[in-house]
């Protein structure tokens, strides 16, 4: 995303949680590793875990929508959390403790916008009928 | 009388440092006592208290199911190579077509 400026980022790619396709677009994802670090999600994460029945569904929720952890890692960096935790470390040792993850985030864009030979970057071809016959 | 004057005078201030000693190692208790409890009622930097380990552990049972019906998932979609199937369905859906088409040709 660095390669990127930011203005024509905006311009040309769009998230998919918040915009429609238009037409001619394909769907990017961009991927990479990032580190849970402490701040009121995780705080907030750490207080489901301990006080919320539902707090491992809420957890995963979270980690998905708004963190955009990847499937896997949304339910996974919950469970270690929430181990850590469970295995006696205070909850200020658990939010200072950097949890690695992946991270993706999709946006409705054209083909030419997405740059090339970047392994961040995947495109998703959808398979229509024109392609059958 | 100044010899018996004196004595008293000395025995009353020998007293008074006495209880003025008394009276500052009170005062000095009773303020660690007030640091005590200024200490023990000052909010906590982390509030959340939660002294019912269940819950905690449920939400790692319920965790550690999640991850394991998702590997399950992931094990079941690389074993049905869906890719592959989804090529001959097309190559199939193709072939029906062809024939579909020279079967109307030919009427």
């Amino acid at each position: 995303m660095n390669d990127l400026d930011t203005e024509y980022f905006n311009n040309n790619f769009f998230d998919i949680r918040k915009h429609r396709p238009q037409k001619g677009q394909i769907l990017a994802q961009y991927r990479a590793v990032a580190h849970f670090v402490d701040g009121w999600v995780k705080r907030n994460l750490i207080n489901v875990l301990l006080t919320n029945k539902v707090g491992a569904k809420t957890a995963q929720k979270v980690m998905r929508n708004m963190c955009c952890a990847t499937e896997e890692d949304s339910i996974n960096i919950p469970l270690q959390m929430a181990k850590d935790l469970a295995e006696g470390m205070t909850v200020e040792e658990v939010a200072a403790k950097e949890y690695r993850m992946v991270v993706q985030y999709n946006y409705w864009t054209k083909k030419e916008c997405v740059p090339e030979d970047d392994p961040h970057w995947l495109t998703i071809d959808i398979v229509n009928n024109q392609s059958i016959t | 009388m100044n010899q018996k004057s004196k004595k008293k005078r000395e025995q009353r201030v020998k007293e008074e440092k006495k209880i003025s000693k008394q009276i500052k190692i009170k005062k000095d208790k009773e303020e660690n006592l007030r640091e005590k409890l200024q200490y023990q009622t000052r909010p906590k930097q982390t509030p959340i208290v939660n002294q019912d380990n269940a819950i905690l552990e449920e939400n790692v049972r319920i965790l550690q199911q999640a991850i394991a019906e998702h590997e399950d998932l992931l094990k079941k979609r690389n074993e049905s190579n869906i890719e592959e199937k989804l090529e001959k369905f097309k190559g199939e859906l193709k072939e029906e077509y062809d024939s579909f088409v020279r079967d109307f040709q030919n009427e």
